[in-house]
């Protein structure tokens, strides 16, 4: 589950790069279904600058066994070329403060790689483009670009729309024969306003053994 | 007759269309009444928005904890992963005894 959560937090497109469409405490609400498995996303904005974007997800899955997390990424801006990710957060309840991610858990993605996906351009998603289409997710019923990416045996189909700004996303579905951790699907649920961030990073303290629990293994590369 | 029968019909029609007006009102309430329980409202578009006025999501205000499914006590949810712990680790010392066992010709 670790895994999967990881790899959907950094498998997020967004659908514009422009600053304006980042409102600080803006964002959506996702369910996720995983093998079985069913548990809520939410991803919000917590700092929006020319030069940098911070983004907050929480995690938390229901049922008998209710795991929550929240992590926070840093990414430096660039008018042209690839973000930069500057830093990442995790917090569980079980952590006291927030802990500061080490780079080998910045990347985890083994599938679509964030570079390739993460806050596409509009010009540079065309070639995934398969059409649009009216889809109807718990949020709504709304017209959606419809896109597919494959890497690695990864196959993602996402849909996504500037009505649901700023995440853009209103549904995901990977699949990977090979990688059980790949078989996912998200629905967007909600949109949020107004979240206040949970993680501050002023407080965070170096990853621990405890942090290092909740997250997923880094890939040795 | 066929005024008669046109003027009931009409009659009927007319108070038919009321209540069927008085009841898509009591359940448009009854959306805005479980919409704010959920603390969601429709923008314009008619999605969902969820406006947390400043605060944090936490685990109380959590999507996940506002579903039915019960919750066990964070000690039952510890017992169980242990347990679960325990299970993994001996499933993969059988699964070395049957390896073993495998390349030693049994």
């Amino acid at each position: 589950m670790k895994k999967i959560i990881l790899a959907v937090a950094l498998s997020f497109s967004f659908y514009a790069l422009s600053s304006e469409t980042f409102v600080k405490g803006a964002g959506s609400e996702f369910k996720m279904n995983s093998n079985g498995v069913s548990s809520k996303l939410n991803i919000y904005i917590t700092e929006s600058s020319f030069t940098r974007l911070g983004i907050e997800y929480h995690f938390a899955t229901s049922g008998l066994i209710q795991k929550q997390m929240w992590q926070q990424f840093i990414l430096g801006l660039n008018s042209d070329g690839p973000l930069s990710m500057e830093a990442g957060y995790v917090k569980t309840p079980e952590l006291s403060k927030p802990e500061k991610l080490t780079s080998e858990y910045l990347n985890v993605n083994k599938g679509v790689k964030l570079d390739q996906f993460f806050f596409s351009k509009k010009k540079e998603l065309q070639k995934y483009f398969i059409g649009n289409e009216n889809i109807e997710v718990p949020a709504g019923n709304l017209q959606a670009a419809h896109y597919r990416k494959k890497n690695n045996g990864q196959v993602v189909d996402f849909w996504i729309s500037e009505k649901v700004k700023p995440i853009g996303m209103v549904k995901l579905v990977s699949k990977n024969p090979k990688e059980m951790a790949q078989n996912y699907e998200i629905e967007l649920v909600s949109l949020l306003r107004n979240v206040k961030a949970t993680i501050n990073p002023k407080e965070a303290r170096p990853l621990t053994e405890k942090g290092k629990s909740a997250l997923a293994i880094p890939i040795k590369k | 007759m066929k005024v008669f029968l046109t003027t009931v019909t009409l009659l009927f029609s007319s108070l038919s269309f009321a209540d069927d007006s008085a009841r898509i009102k009591l359940l448009e309430d009854r959306i805005r009444a479980l919409e704010a329980q959920n603390g969601s409202t429709a923008d314009s578009g008619g999605l969902k928005v969820k406006d947390l006025g400043g605060q944090k999501i936490e685990s109380n205000r959590s999507p996940a904890s506002s579903s039915n499914a019960p919750a066990l006590s964070p000690a039952k949810q510890a017992e169980i992963m242990k347990q679960l712990e325990g299970f993994k680790a001996r499933r993969q010392e059988e699964v070395k005894l049957l390896e073993q066992m495998d390349e030693e010709g049994y």
